[in-house]
Formats: structure tokens, sequence, C-alpha cells
């Protein structure tokens, strides 16, 4: 080790904090005792034990009144060294105030104590000997709940003035009776000690994955100006996500990322056998030419199956599931020179631990096959109804039918089958969960964890319900270091489900969502890991896990969430192949999970990413089925999906959702994602370290008795014109003049209030500085949908007053105003028929016309539908091909003034009639109503004859006529052009989503074909 | 058994000269002294019955005069199977604009459009600035139904609705008359196309007022 030993001063005042002085400190060691070997560690197997290092320091602390002074003398204790890179670190291993009956005195071996008690006056000690072992016992008083503690140090100056300093702060802490001075004695000492002295967020167990999903301020207590919430726990919470987000920023962000290319597959086999290829599922593309594959495994007969249910495809296989067996040679590529270096993993330090894998029997030495970068290395595939048999529900059927799979997912992966093994399953009846990785990663996962658990008949039979698997990955070291660097690891967790089938039970689905969350509880006694071979934070915790105590977590599952949509239509929308887009747009909007997850009832927080593939469910065979194949008897769905949520450490990046439409031996399809999880590649040591330091930074602030002092400028910020989608940034300063770190926070005027005005944005709503430092808090003005509908409807002047709550201090404001630009947006038909002139004219809401002489339609839409009929009536494409985003806003703003189009336009400009026809469409769409009222819906759905769909218009309010009959007439118009003809259908799906716009709270939402019919006889 | 059909009807005509008021005086028999003008199009039906008891149901699109809107008026009459223009009797350029009217409807509507040529405000005749033979003289020679009208009074208002339903051919089938479009006799009563009422008399009658 090349770096000098720091002086004992040095450790100590990286320890103590700016609040806290270090007056004295000396090298001491522990006497010898029977238990010294935990304070002892071993450099290497041939050197004896040395002592950890002790310190021995005098620490003063002056109470904000400048007056009172308190000493205390701390013990340090140098903590196990884990890389050479790393200095040295040292823990408080005890606190002991000084106060009237502390005592700490010193020996001479075989000579008198002295006790410094009750020193002689004026009396010094003649220590003057070299090197000469000196003893210190220091007594912390019988009313304290610490016990005495013997030291032996050499530095017998050093002690001297320590002893001296000791007895100077005595004498300070018994002359300060007099005075009332109102402060929590020695409450300073508390953020060295013990529980405090430990940074959040080096537990071993990630924190809540649903916690972090939910921003900070969010999580933080109830308060308002004036009243404050707990301020106790919003530090700590404010706090936390501080560390989190330096983590982030200077450890996460900048060092090396470890990549994880993780395939997910969910296929629910309704009992079969496996008796096809399955690569499509299991591999992304195959790239090698077709003679080298295995053959495909198509249309093997079930009855070829036999009773033994030995399967067909094992004896092809045989040779990846089985030690000895060689490689069928049509599989090896003849040039295998592009092994990827990256497959030697023997360099990897990673420590092996044995797991609960079963043996997958593959022969130990993988031959040559080639690795491609789009490998996954981690495939996590989950089987439903894998046994239908009545007995599968009562008694464990064995493993035959998990093996079968195995194979044929093996054989998949073809010639790449050798690069990989299987790391751990979990069955429970039906449900089955594997994790096959490759080969050379076998080392990085570690800490495999199980979990099942029942949810069917009765609530706890396994025909419904879930299993999971929960690993750690520990990227291996780059360069490969020794044992002391180990990566942190990442945890992965993995859920299959199989939930309650048919449509009506949506809600018995949502509940049992929650119910698997809860119960599915990964034991500790599953792991195989053994806990005490590592000497970090991050050994596994030997505790329960739950499914969200990971970094990352995914869900393969059959939910049987179901399609809210009537059986015709689903079909009907989804054999429309022109139309694909929208209609699955339109689907997704009336999926029972894309519900839930919208209303929060279930997989809230959760990422899937927009279906593109059809429903996967369920199809039949022969005569009962549709044009897609889909079962008529059942309505098609996308029962099978795959879900995410990550925590903010790793980054998940989905490359591809799909399912495999040409397996079909099940009535489901089966259905993958590839992922790329990118985690850091932090080492351990790196990442304790700098958490050490910075929480040094940090903790304790609760214990402060400074108050923190913030200077908050400016206090007053106006940001002019505020408009629709238009974005206004002022910048706040808060900088710390205070002595402590400061957690703030953004509260309420009074609880009825939000802190932010809808109009304003505050970037970040809670937050930490520390002492002499500053931060920047962005303002920004902006006005959506939602604000500006009730923007609209007030004061154009806004004035609003920011309430800065500090904890455990004062609170600051900061008054903000501006002007509002009243836009036609996000208002409603019957409000912009009320306005006098152009919207942005009116002074205050009491200017609007009275209800009975409001005009007959609004004259912004008929405005640009004029435009668009003098000017684009040649322009392809139109409501078909989004508008300029700036041409848009200043199509608005001459609206909204009521000036000419100040848009010039050219031949052939399709730009400017593309933007005014996306205005009109983003016009319609941003009103609060559709123009046909949501309560006709139904009725105008049933509609079989354009002359009744012209009756029912007389229940529409009268404006709303207007606006529909010119809005048709015009589609009409331009739909008799010639280019028009095959785009028809088209802009009727999308102005049927417009105008009669889908009641997304509805469960029983109202037929889309039925609405676009209505449509189609106004404009058709 | 009464027949019943429907038919689209389009009311064009410089602005102020009293369409909406033609139309509010038809449908809800009011009348208003002071009247937004319209903004693109309003939207109204309103049924009137024959003598013989066949109805005709009116679907009614009053189109704005405003030059702001000019360019909306083909969507309106596009499928029409009449139009009324109007004119004011007190201003002889509305008159101009009438014929500018009645030239493009000639050209771009439905050639079987049945049009009338309408001069309202006939209680301001005092100040008329329209002779009624000059009208009358150019309707002839276009082959147009003429009338005049007061939307204030209610004078000749209805009579020129009943004539254009009288005119309109109620024999047509749907094919004739441009696909979906109106004009198509409301199936509901279950009419038979082949047993139709007199139709109205030839072209280039005025009607009665
Ligand atoms: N004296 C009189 N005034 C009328 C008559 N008809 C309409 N008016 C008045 O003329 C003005 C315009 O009438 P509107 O019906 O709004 O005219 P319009 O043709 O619909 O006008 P635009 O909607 O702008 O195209 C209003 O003030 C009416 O009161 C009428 O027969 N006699
Ligand atoms: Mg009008």
């Amino acid at each position: 080790m090349s770096k000098p030993v720091r002086s004992p001063t040095e450790v100590a005042q990286d320890i103590i904090r700016p609040t806290e002085e270090v007056k004295v400190a000396i090298d001491a060691r522990t006497a010898p005792r029977a238990d010294a070997d935990s304070e002892t560690w071993t450099v290497s197997e041939h050197e004896p034990p040395v002592p950890r290092r002790k310190i021995l320091a005098v620490v003063s602390h002056l109470q904000p009144n400048g007056k009172h002074e308190q000493g205390c003398v701390f013990v340090l204790l140098q903590r196990p060294p884990r890389i050479q890179s790393i200095p040295d670190e040292y823990v408080v291993e005890h606190a002991f105030p000084v106060l009237h009956n502390f005592s700490i005195s010193m020996a001479q071996p075989r000579q008198t104590t002295v006790d410094l008690s009750s020193p002689p006056p004026g009396s010094t000690f003649a220590l003057d000997q070299p090197k000469t072992e000196l003893t210190v016992t220091i007594k912390p008083g019988e009313d304290t709940p610490f016990s005495s503690v013997t030291l032996h140090t050499t530095d017998t100056q050093g002690l001297r003035l320590l002893l001296d300093e000791c007895r100077r702060l005595k004498e300070a802490s018994t002359a300060e009776t007099d005075d009332d001075y109102d402060f929590e004695p020695f409450a300073w000492i508390a953020p060295y000690v013990a529980d405090h002295a430990v940074p959040p967020l080096l537990s071993s167990i990630p924190p809540d994955l649903r916690k972090l999903q939910i921003p900070v301020h969010a999580r933080l207590s109830p308060a308002s100006a004036g009243v404050p919430g707990s301020d106790l726990s919003d530090v700590e919470a404010i706090r936390e996500d501080w560390l989190r987000e330096r983590m982030q920023k200077e450890i996460f962000a900048v060092g090396e990322k470890a990549r994880l290319k993780i395939r997910i597959g969910t296929f629910n086999v309704n009992g079969k056998l496996p008796s096809q290829d399955l690569s499509a599922w299991v591999r992304d593309q195959i790239t090698l030419p077709a003679s080298a594959l295995i053959p495909p495994l198509k249309e093997i007969s079930p009855l070829s199956i036999g009773e033994d249910r030995k399967n067909p495809i094992e004896e092809q296989l045989g040779w990846c599931l089985h030690p000895g067996n060689t490689i069928p040679s049509g599989i090896i590529p003849p040039d295998s020179s592009s092994l990827a270096a990256s497959s030697d993993s023997s360099a990897s330090g990673a420590t092996v631990v044995d797991t609960i894998s079963e043996d997958t029997t593959v022969s130990d030495q993988p031959p040559d096959v080639p690795e491609d970068p789009s490998d996954p290395d981690m495939l996590v595939l989950g089987f439903q109804e894998l046994d239908l048999s009545a007995e599968a529900l009562l008694y464990s059927t064995g493993t035959a039918r998990e093996d079968n799979w195995c194979m044929a997912v093996f054989a998949g992966l073809g010639e790449k089958a050798v690069l990989y093994e299987k790391l751990a399953s979990k069955q429970l009846v039906g449900m089955l969960l594997v994790i096959i990785i490759k080969k050379r990663l076998r080392p990085n996962f570690t800490d495999v964890r199980t979990a099942s658990v029942g949810a069917g008949i009765m609530g706890i039979m396994g025909n419904k319900g879930a299993t999971a698997i929960r690993v750690s990955f520990t990227p291996s070291p780059s360069p490969p270091a020794s044992s002391g660097s180990e990566s942190r690891p990442t945890a992965l967790a993995f859920v299959n489900a199989h939930l309650a089938a048919f449509d009506e039970m949506y809600e018995k689905r949502n509940v049992d969502f929650h119910d698997l969350c809860k119960r599915l509880v990964f034991d500790y006694a599953n792991s195989g890991d053994d806990i005490a071979s590592t000497g970090s934070w991050y050994t596994p915790a030997a505790v329960p896990l739950g499914i969200f105590d990971a970094d990352a977590l995914f869900w393969l599952v059959n939910l049987n969430y179901r399609l809210l949509l009537p059986d015709a239509d689903v079909r009907s929308l989804l054999a429309d192949y022109e139309l694909r887009d929208e209609n699955f747009r339109v689907l997704r909007r009336f999926d029972q999970l894309t519900t839930a997850m919208r209303s929060k009832k279930a997989f809230d927080s959760f990422i899937e990413r927009p279906i593109t593939h059809l429903p996967s469910y369920r199809f039949g065979s022969g005569m009962l089925t549709d044009g897609l194949g889909y079962d008529m008897k059942r309505k098609p769905a996308w029962t099978d999906r795959i879900l995410h949520m990550t925590s903010r450490a790793v980054v998940v990046k989905q490359e591809s959702y799909t399912s495999h439409p040409a397996i079909t031996m099940s009535d489901h399809r089966p259905v993958s994602a590839a992922f790329e999880l990118e985690g850091p590649a932090v080492s351990v040591a790196e990442y304790e370290s700098f958490m050490q330091r910075v929480w040094r930074e940090v903790s304790g602030i609760e214990y402060a008795e400074e108050r923190p002092r913030l200077r908050v400028t400016p206090n007053i910020i106006d940001f002019a014109r505020i408009g629709h989608k238009r974005t206004v940034t002022r910048t706040l300063e808060v900088a710390n003049i205070g002595k402590v770190p400061c957690a703030f926070r953004f509260v309420s005027q009074n609880f009825a209030a939000d802190a932010c005005p809808s109009w304003l944005r505050i970037e970040a709503m809670a937050g930490l500085v520390l002492p002499g430092k500053k931060t920047e808090i962005i303002l920004t003005a902006y006005v959506d949908d939602a604000a500006a509908a009730q923007l609209n409807l007030g004061n154009a002047r806004l004035e609003d007053t920011l309430v800065l709550h500090t904890a455990l201090g004062r609170d600051y404001f900061v008054a903000v105003s501006g002007d509002y630009d009243r836009t036609c947006f996000a208002t409603s038909i019957a409000w912009l028929v009320r306005l006098p002139g152009p919207v942005r004219a009116l002074q205050a809401p009491s200017d609007l016309l009275p209800e009975d002489k409001s005009v007959n339609a609004p004259r912004e839409i008929m405005r640009l539908i004029n435009w668009l009929m003098s000017n684009g009536t040649q322009t392809d494409g139109l409501f078909l091909t989004p508008g300029d985003e700036e041409l848009v806003l200043r199509i608005r703003e001459d609206l909204d003034t009521g000036e000419e189009f100040s848009l010039e336009v050219t031949q052939n400009d399709s730009k400017t009639t593309l933007a005014f026809a996306d205005t009109l469409l983003r016009l319609l769409e941003s009103l609060t109503d559709p123009v046909i009222p949501s309560s006709l819906h139904a009725k105008c759905a049933q509609i079989t004859s354009r002359d009744e769909a012209f009756e029912i218009l007389d229940q529409f309010p009268v404006v709303n006529i207007n606006v529909w009959i010119s809005l048709t007439a015009f589609l009409h118009f331009i739909g008799q052009r010639e280019s028009y003809q095959t785009k028809i259908e088209h802009l009727i799906a999308i102005f049927t989503s417009v105008l009669l716009r889908d009641d997304l709270n509805s469960l029983m939402p109202v037929s889309i074909t039925g609405k676009r019919n209505f449509l189609r006889y106004f404009i058709g | 058994m009464s027949k019943q059909f429907q038919f689209k009807l389009v009311l064009l005509g410089e602005s102020a000269v009293g369409k909406s008021s033609l139309v509010l005086r038809f449908v809800k028999d009011q009348f208003d002294d002071y009247r937004e003008s319209t903004i693109g199009a309003a939207f109204l039906t309103q049924t009137v019955t024959l003598e013989d008891q066949t109805t005709v149901k009116f679907e009614i699109w009053d189109t704005a005069g405003q030059e702001r809107y000019k360019s909306l008026a083909p969507m309106y009459y596009r499928n029409a199977n009449c139009a009324v223009v109007v004119y004011d009797i007190t201003q002889s350029t509305s008159l101009e604009k009438a014929k500018s009217w009645i030239r493009e409807l000639q050209r771009q509507a439905d050639p079987n459009i049945v049009i009338a040529l309408c001069g309202n405000k006939l209680d301001l005749s005092a100040r008329r600035q329209v002779s009624q033979e000059e009208a009358k003289k150019y309707a002839e020679e276009e082959g147009l139904m003429w009338g005049e009208t007061s939307a204030k009074t209610g004078e000749g208002v209805s009579d020129i609705f009943t004539s254009i339903a009288k005119k309109l051919p109620l024999t047509a089938p749907p094919s004739a008359r441009g696909g979906t479009r109106p004009g198509v006799p409301g199936g509901r009563t279950g009419v038979d196309l082949n047993k139709q009422a007199n139709a109205g008399q030839g072209q280039g009658d005025q009607c009665n007022c």
C-alpha cells in the first residue's frame, strides 16, 4: 500500500462535520482481550493478524449562541480495507459526551492511576519516556447507557493534551447552568453514532420499486404554509432522494455500464406438449443459412407423442441436454473464427456460488459456437396451463412436462443451444417459470430465490396464481481484478402469473394482482447462497423479499384481461388491415389491462410497450373461426402480456414486443419481448465509499440545533405572457447561507390549494442544499389542455404565491404572476359561441354574451374549414399527416386574436394546408366535450339509415348540429376527390375518435363500428 | 297513407338580406330585429304538408353571406336538391350578388337543382331599389322560380317553400340523386316509389305571391 498513513487528526477531521471541531486526536489500540479477533484482520495468509487502527479524539461543539461549548470523546475504528485505491475508512465506534460524571484516566502499567475526575490542582504528569505504552480508561458515568472502555496508546504527548482538553470541556459543561439557553444537550452527537452512521442506500435490499415511481414531493407529509407536516420524515425522504440522485449522476451515469440482454416469453400452452419449432419465440431472427439449422419440427401429429409422453423431438435434441453427446455436425458453422472473445469467462473474478438450479446436464465443454451480439444473455420463459389434468391440481406430477418444454426451447435455440444452460425454474401446477442463461455468465448470477402463490379455486389452488424467481446479477469487473472489487449486483425479479379468465372477471383480476403482489415472497431459505462468504454491504439479505424489492421487475403473464368492446367490433377492427394503426389505438384504449393501469386499479406505474401485434387469444381450428383464425365463441383478446418496472439505477430498453402466429399448437399464440437492461457496473467498494462520503455531508440534519437558512432570489417572478402550450422559463436561486444542510419543499398556501398553480411546473418540488452551496429551481409556465380549460374561464391576470418550506426552518414566499393569453383551444363549443369577438379580446368572463344571444357556430372552427375549402381541397392527406408544430401555433394565434391568417399559401404548399387541417383536428380534440354529446353515442351507434341519422341531430344542442353539419360536409366534399377514395375510411376512423370521443371510464363502451357507421351516413 | 320525402335546401345570398330571418319565420314563425350574422352555416329542418297529404321534409342549410365564409358554400350546395337565393329588394347590389350565386349554382351544383330567387324585406317596399319586373324577367330567362317575401311580416314565406316542395320531382329514385345524398324519399313510411303524387308544374313557374 503506497498511501501514506494519515495522521489521527486528519482522519478525525474527515469524519467530523463543519459544526464541530477536532481538538486533539491520537492513535490508540484495543487492550488485548480474549475476543480480539473481531478487531483484527488478515492482510494475507502469511502475515499475522494486524490490529485495526483506532483513534481517540476530543471533539468540541459550540452552540449556535456562540457561548456554550460541549465536548465529546470519540473512538474511531478503521474499517476493513476492500480495495487498495480507496483510502482507509473509519466509523465512530464510541462517542462519550464529556459531562459532569464523565471521567477519563490513564495509567502506566504498574504506576499510579491518575484520576481526572478529581485532579490535583495544577498537576502535570511527567510521562516523557518515549514508546511507553499507557492505558486510557474512559468511564462515561453511571447514568449513561455506555459502558467504559480501555485503550492503549504510545502517544504520551498527545494523551496529555487530550486529558487537558477533556478537563477544560468538563469544566465548561458544569459552568453553564446559570443560563436558560434552550437546546437539546449533546444532540449534535446523534448523527455520528450507530444507526445514523449507515446511509440508507447501503442496504442490501433495493427500495420498493413502487415507491421509486412516485416523485419525492408526492411522498412527503401533508403540509401548507405555517402548518408544517412531519419535517423529520420529510427530511429523510428528501435526503434519500438527493443521495440517490447524486449516486445516479456522479457514479452510475459516469461509470462503466453492464448490459444484459433479456428475452422474455409467455405462452399459454393449453395443456399441449411441444410439437413445433419454437425458434421464432425463443430467438430473434435466424441469421444462419437454413442448412445449418435443425429441421423445423412442424406438424408432428399429437398421436405420435404416445402414452409415455416421450417427446418426439427429444431424440433430435438429445445432444444439447445430455452430457457427452456429440453435436450433429450439420449445425456447427464451418467458420468458427468469429467466436466472441467475450465468451471467455475464465478471467472473471466473481465468486461462483451455488444455486438451486438443477443439473442442466449440458456437456462440459461447449463447442465453438459463435455468439452474436444480439443473442440474449438471459431467456425468461413463462408457461401457463402446462398441465390441465385434474391430478396436476392435486399433487405434483413431476417434471416431465417441464423437461419436454425445456427441450423444445433448447431445440428452438438451434446451434446456439450449447451456449446456454438452465439457471432456475419454478412450477406451480400449470404455471412454469424457467430462466435460461448463457453458460459463461453463470458466475454472475447469484442469490436465486423462487416463490409461488396459488390464487385459483378457493383462492389458494394453483390452477391460477403466480410463480416467481429473483436473481442477483453481478457484472464481471472490468478489468478483472482482485476479489475486493466485485461489482454492485442488480436484483432482477420475474413473475409468471395466470389470472382469472372471462370478460366479466375484470375486478377479480385487479384484486388478484394486488393479492399476488403481497403474497409472492422470496424466502431467504430458498436461496442457495452462502451469505457469510463475502464481507460487503451487498451480501444477500437474510430476510424475505417482496417482488418489488428489486432493481427491475418483469411480469410475463397470461393476465386474461379482455377487450371491452363488443365482439363484432373487435373482430371487424382487427380484420381491417388498412386501418391497423388507428384500430389498434382504439382497441388498446379498451383493453382491460390498459384501463386498469390508467385507473390505477392494477399494474400502476408498470410499463408496457404499446402492442402492435394481433391478439394472442383465442385461436380455434376448423369451422368455427373468423377470417383471422380466432375462435368465434371467444372474443379475441391480448391476454398474454409482458410488463416491467425499474429503479432509476437501471435503464431498460425494450427492443421488441410481438406474438408468434406461426406457432399454432395452442389456442394462445406465444408472445415475446426483447429487452436490453443497462445497469451500472460500479464496484461495491466504490459505491460504498462514495455513499459514505456523501452521507457524511447530510447525516444528522434532523439533529442540528442550527436553523437552516436559505436565500431565495428573486422573490417576485413575472412570466409576462403565458399561453396555451407555450413555454416560459424562469429560475429561482436557492442558496444555503446557513451552517447546516437544508432540505426544502414547496407547500401549498392552504390545505385546499395545490403547492403549484396549474399553469406552472416547478423543477424540483423538493430538494436539498448543502451549506455554502446553491441550487437552481426551474419554474416553467406551461398551460396544457386541462389548465387552459380552467384558465379560459377565469381572469386573464394570473397571480399566485409559492411557499418554499425548509424542513425544521422557516417558510419563504415567492410571488409569481403572468398574463394569460386566452385561447379557443380546450374550451367548449357552448362557450366559444358566447364570445362577443376574438377570444383574446375577452377581458373578463362577465363579458360573454348571454346564452340566448350566442352565435350559431364557433367562428374559429368555421374559419378553419373555410380556409381549407379555399386552399386545401387539392392537398392529399389532410388530417392524416401531422402538421408542423410551429405553423400550428401561428394558426392558433390568428384564431385567438381574430387576425387574418398570416400564413401565405402558395401553389402546392401542402405543409401549410396540412398544418391548417391538423389545427382543426387538434382544436376539436382539445374541446372539453365531444361534438356529439356522450349521452347520445349509444343511440347514434345503433342508427341504420340516413334519415334516422339526420333525425337524431334534433337532440343535439343547436350549435353542435351546426358544427357537425359543416365538418361532415367538408369531409364529404374532400372525400369526393379521387385521391381520397381510399382514405375516406381512415378519415372516418379518425373523426369518430374525435367527434364521438370514446368514454374511457365506461366498462360497457359504445360500439366503435356503430359510431363509425353513424359518421358514414354524413360523409360516406 | 301519407308519403314523406326529404330534400336538401340551401339558402344563399349576400349578408344581411335576411336568409336566417326567412328560415326563422319558416321554421319557428318568429322574427328578430337584431340577428347576429350567420357564421359558416346553420342547419334546421322543417316539414311542409302538401294538399295531397304528401309531406316534404326540408333539411335547410342556411349559409353565411359574409365574404369571409364564402368558400364554404360549395360544400353546402353540393348535392342540394333546391336552393333559395335571396336578395334584399331595398339593395340593388344584393340582386347582383344573387345573380352571381345563381351562375355558380348553374355551373357547379347538381344539374337538376331547383332554384328559387327570393326578394326579401317586402315590408320595406317604400325603399325598393329592385323592381318586381326586373327580377321576374331575370328569373324567367334563367328558368328560376321567383317570389317576394317579408320575413318580418311573414308575407310570402311559407308560399315560397311550398312552391318549391311542389316543384321537386317526388318521383326521383335514390340513384338519380347522387349516391346517398338527400332527396331520397323517407324509407320509414314504406312509400311506394312508383305511385307518386302530382309533381309540380313546369320550369319557370312563379310562386303564388
Ligand atoms: N324590415 C325587415 N328586416 C329584415 C327582414 N328580414 C331580415 N331583416 C333584418 O335584416 C338583418 C339581417 O337579417 P339576417 O336574417 O341576419 O340576414 P342574413 O342574410 O342571414 O345575413 P348573413 O347571415 O350575414 O348572411 C336583420 O337585422 C334582420 O332583422 C325583413 O323581411 N324585413
Ligand atoms: Mg344569416
